[in-house]
């Protein structure tokens, strides 16, 4: 083979370029990539996302990695579930802000994690693979310990006013509108079927622990260093609060949109049936009802666009185009 | 096509059981699976039943959030979560939920099968989750 082929000025240009990459890749493996702890599994409106230490947020997409240390925020009107390795969910309303700070998962063992809630309404829900009582989570007022567990929390001002109303509270204590945490046990309560780990919830606070142990239970810290509250009752009225914090209303439009898509007819009610049981009905009803969601689905991911926010992220999938 | 998806929805209980396999290329494939289901309120909907079908209440319900984040009034999705609900024994929960709904909007027999589930007794609490609860947790 002739030598100076093999050296002409275009190859060696290639060999140096080849060269100097090696320390850049060498030192990007070093590093390390972020240890990723799940994705955003769904998003709506304006959801954005700081990577590690960075100041900046940028608008989350749609099963984007999150990873270790990530801050997660919504705003208003705004959704967001994050889904852990170990399925567990993180599902939050408007104006929250969420971190996982620790999270250790191993697909044969399970995943523990401890997570910080510093602002907003959040719903956690126990993945399958969840380590029973190895994760907490922190608001800036209590750590709560979980197991096997179905909860909801508020932590700010939206707080103080559902606790305020409670008659397990009253609106005698002294509570600080930017910190004050409310925590409702969900499930699973003794009674669950399908053999769950029966939930539970210890809420950590001013050097004193309230235990959670049946649904519904609640706790409440009004402020930095006081004692948690309870453990109380939630009323309905203050479950409903909490549904519609997690779940916020949806703009007008979006609201029109719903109307015209039917979706509450008996006939979806067929699809109920799997749940309950009756695997092969989904078939009948199908084709119909994914054209009613489709179709309302890019009418509500439009029209809940609002000026000067993200675009909406959520996307109808390959396997759900309407035919 | 119908029988496509059928068979689909046949396959969704094979397709997490190789989670294991995904996970060894990406960890987080799997739980791209289950968002990309739940993009639409029927192929949620059907996602969750079939997690409840076998037995992961949670994961239905987590699915369920999904669902009625896009579409807030899917009442099939509402009723099914006023459902799981009560199975995993929050009866205030799906009580609650269940207010909410109307029965005129829903089949008798699926109308009268949830309310006869949240309609069952609870037992008296129990102090079975003392054991793991300790100070400082």
């Amino acid at each position: 083979m002739d030598a100076t082929r093999i050296l002409s000025p275009a190859n060696c240009l290639r060999l140096l370029a080849a060269l100097s990459a090696l320390p850049l890749a060498g030192g990007a493996l070093a590093a390390g990539s972020p240890q990723v702890v799940g994705i955003a599994a769904a998003v709506l409106n304006e959801v954005s996302i700081a990577s590690g230490g960075a100041a900046q947020m940028r608008p989350a997409v749609l099963r984007e990695r999150v990873a270790l240390a990530d801050r997660v925020q919504t705003g208003q009107r705004s959704q967001l579930q994050l889904m852990l390795l170990d399925r567990s969910t993180f599902t939050v309303g408007a104006n929250a802000r969420l971190t996982i700070d620790r999270y250790v998962y191993d697909p044969a063992r399970g995943g523990a994690f401890d997570a910080s809630v510093a602002k907003g309404a959040f719903r956690f829900l126990s993945g399958r693979r969840a380590v029973p009582g190895a994760s907490t989570i922190r608001t800036p007022v209590a750590t709560i310990g979980i197991r096997g567990t179905v909860i909801d929390g508020v932590v700010g001002a939206d707080a103080v006013a559902i606790a305020q109303a409670e008659s397990g509270v009253g609106r005698g204590a002294s509570s600080d509108p930017e910190t004050a945490s409310l925590i409702v046990l969900r499930g699973p309560g003794a009674a669950t079927e399908a053999g769950l780990t029966v939930g539970a919830v210890s809420v950590e606070a001013g050097g004193a622990t309230v235990l959670l142990q049946s649904p519904m239970q609640a706790a409440y810290v009004p402020r930095p260093g006081a004692q948690p509250i309870g453990p109380f009752m939630l009323s309905p009225a203050g479950l409903e609060r909490i549904e519609r914090l997690i779940r916020p209303p949806l703009a007008p439009a979006t609201r029109t949109a719903e109307r015209k898509s039917g979706s509450g007819s008996k006939a979806a009610g067929i699809l109920l049936n799997v749940g309950l049981g009756i695997l092969g009905a989904v078939k009948s009803n199908d084709r119909q009802s994914d054209r009613q969601s489709g179709t309302m689905q890019t009418e509500t991911m439009g029209t809940q666009s609002m000026p000067g926010n993200p675009a909406p992220q959520a996307t109808v999938p390959d396997s759900y185009q309407v035919k | 096509m119908i029988r496509a998806r059928a068979l689909h929805w046949l396959m969704l209980p094979l397709a997490l059981a190789s989670a294991p396999a995904l996970a060894q290329d990406d960890p987080a494939a799997e739980l791209d699976f289950l968002s990309r289901e739940t993009t639409t309120s029927a192929g949620g909907l059907a996602l969750a039943s079939n997690l409840s079908v076998s037995g992961d209440l949670l994961g239905a319900l987590a699915a369920l959030d999904r669902v009625l984040m896009i579409e807030p009034a899917a009442k099939p999705a509402l009723l099914l979560r006023a459902s799981l609900l009560c199975r995993i024994d929050d009866k205030g929960g799906g009580a609650a939920q269940l207010a909410r709904l109307s029965k005129r909007d829903f089949a008798k027999g699926d109308w009268n099968q949830v309310t006869s589930q949240c309609a069952k007794a609870a037992p008296p609490p129990t102090k079975r989750s003392e054991r793991w609860m300790r100070p400082g947790f």
